[in-house]
């Protein structure tokens, strides 16, 4: 049975959202901090590592996490199985708060914060990084304009102008949201792109000529997992019923793009001769090995069971897995696969790094949090207590 | 990429200082900090002992000198040193200036590869693509930070139809 959306207006304020807001706290101390005392008193950065912890988790990561959101639009909108709209709402939120602090990442990661507008009218149209800019910027926009209607639904009787601005766009959401699957073919694609210019400085494992196409299909890969790692956190931690019924049979999608970028991946290694160095033991190697096997090996293999994918624990540990190696990806290619030629320094990321990046994080499900609470977001009624949630395969799956 | 036609012969190119005709002298840097108005490094010029490390560019200092020792002995079999003197190489088809996201870096007609701090953000995607790890970044500064290289003396050049003081100095 299909139910509406609706705010969930559960308490706000648990000792969840406290710790979120702790953790904001503390990174928007260190975010001062880097401003007063520049990048050098706030970061382990220098000059052999120019990107750190920030390029690598808050952009390039953010930008594949979000990607639940054109995923699930594809899926329900442009291929029509409307039995997937009850996540679309909840993908969508993710992927707007997602890329908003992809942006905020950004803006606080280079040098020159206050002129973060400049690559909107000044171009250099050789730069891989412009894509990434413009493009990022255009489907934050879209991402907006897709998740409006559900702020219009909840206050478009209060403030008139939103209702009126909901019936301007009403009849071209169908040009966004093709536009919003357009771009998220782009920007992935982009941000694979940025490590080509530096081969000598990208360790082989990772330097590919196909690191675009890498990156393009685990964004892909990684946007239905994504879907069931914060569905499953939100049925958590608001006592919700599992939608089990819509994320069992779109993992199923997850075993086919998944299992291509292990097959592109692996074939990559093998074409390139590259797997000579998976054994060495050095921190890179390893880390190459731990990303392939535990976060795409394992749960390609998990997936392929029916029983995993209607079991709503071994779904979301499968999911967490690929979110995570998307995650250890990413860094993997900016900051573990990238020596700097000549200075043979490592680079770790700081504390206030680290903070800035918890509290980005916090911050962002602080507002998801916020926007569930109080938008019709969720699809999915209230667990009622009882024998019935204690078994969460009663939940049929069609 | 469209690099401008750079007539060799007119040009002075810092990045062809020969290694062998190097003596022990290093005032090419100290002329570049003199002209760039950079900071007094920690050992003063004339110390010798900045030569036993490698040293690399960094946000103050646009060139350095090294000494190394290939192995070659003089007539009294002591080892005859090297100096090579490291600085942005103004590439002809420059990694930088491919990269940098709003065009802050150019490749001028002169051959300098320019840095105009007006478009700059920050990002350090040049530091990333250059392979030769040169342009340097000022961390410390926290609202108006610049990335730092040789410039190649444009402003010397083109308006004073100068030299570059490192090339103007040589003994």
């Amino acid at each position: 049975m299909q139910h509406r959306p609706r705010p969930l207006r559960t308490r706000f304020w648990t000792p969840g959202t406290i710790i979120m807001l702790l953790f904001m706290a503390v990174g928007g101390v260190c975010i001062v901090a880097r401003h007063l005392g520049g990048l050098a008193y706030a970061t382990h950065l220098d000059d052999a590592h120019p990107w750190g912890l920030w390029i690598g988790v808050d952009v390039a990561s953010g930008v594949a996490l979000a990607a639940g959101g054109f995923t699930t639009s594809f899926l329900a909108h442009i291929l029509g199985r409307e039995r997937y709209e009850p996540v679309l709402r909840s993908a969508i939120l993710t992927a707007a708060l997602g890329y908003t602090f992809v942006a905020i990442g950004v803006t606080l990661d280079i040098g020159r914060s206050w002129a973060i507008w400049k690559p909107m009218f000044f171009w250099n149209p050789h730069s891989a990084l412009l894509e990434v800019a413009v493009c990022v910027m255009a489907y934050l926009t879209v991402l907006y304009i897709e998740f409006f209607p559900v702020v219009t639904e909840r206050f478009g009787q209060r403030f008139r102008i939103l209702a009126w601005m909901n019936r301007l766009i009403g009849p071209f959401m169908w040009v966004f949201i093709i536009l919003g699957v357009v771009l998220s073919c782009m920007h992935p694609s982009s941000l694979g792109t940025l490590m080509l210019i530096a081969p000598t400085k990208v360790h082989p494992l990772w330097y590919t000529p196909i690191l675009p196409l890498l990156f393009l299909l685990s964004a892909f890969a990684v946007g239905y997992p994504m879907v069931v790692f914060e569905t499953g956190l939100a049925t958590k931690s608001l006592h919700l019923e599992s939608e089990m019924e819509i994320l069992g049979p779109l993992s199923r999608f997850t075993v086919l793009v998944l299992g291509v970028y292990m097959v592109v991946k692996i074939g990559d290694m093998a074409v390139r001769g590259t797997y000579v160095y998976l054994l060495n033991g050095s921190m890179q190697s390893n880390s190459f090995l731990v990303k392939v096997v535990f976060g795409v090996v394992v749960p390609w293999f998990m997936l392929l069971s029916s029983r995993v994918r209607k079991s709503r624990g071994a779904l979301f540990a499968a999911s967490t897995l690929i979110v995570l190696g998307v995650l250890m990806n990413r860094i993997n290619v900016f900051v573990v696969a990238y020596e700097a030629p000549y200075t043979k320094v490592h680079y770790f990321p700081s504390v206030s790094e680290i903070a800035v990046t918890a509290g980005l994080v916090a911050a962002l499900m602080f507002l998801c949090r916020m926007a569930v609470t109080w938008l019709p977001v969720i699809s999915a009624p209230f667990a009622s207590p009882g024998p019935d949630m204690q078994n969460p395969k009663a939940t049929e799956v069609r | 990429m469209n690099v401008p036609e750079v007539d060799e012969k007119e040009v002075s190119h810092p990045h062809d200082a020969r290694p062998t005709e190097h003596v022990e002298c290093p005032s090419c840097e100290k002329v570049c900090h003199e002209v760039n108005h950079l900071p007094a490094p920690s050992l003063p010029f004339a110390d010798k002992r900045v030569f036993n490390e490698t040293r690399r560019m960094d946000a103050g200092s646009f060139t350095v000198v090294n000494r190394y020792f290939p192995g070659k002995l003089d007539e009294h079999n002591i080892p005859v040193p090297v100096y090579v003197k490291l600085q942005c190489m103004h590439c002809q088809d420059p990694a930088c200036a491919s990269a940098c996201i709003t065009g802050a870096l150019t490749k001028k007609e002169n051959g300098a590869v320019y840095y105009d701090v007006s478009l700059c953000i920050g990002c350090r995607y040049c530091m990333v693509a250059c392979p030769f790890e040169v342009p340097a970044y000022e961390y410390s500064e926290p609202l108006m930070p610049r990335v730092r290289k040789c410039t190649f003396c444009y402003e010397r050049i083109t308006r004073d139809g100068r030299l570059p003081a490192c090339a103007d100095t040589q003994e």
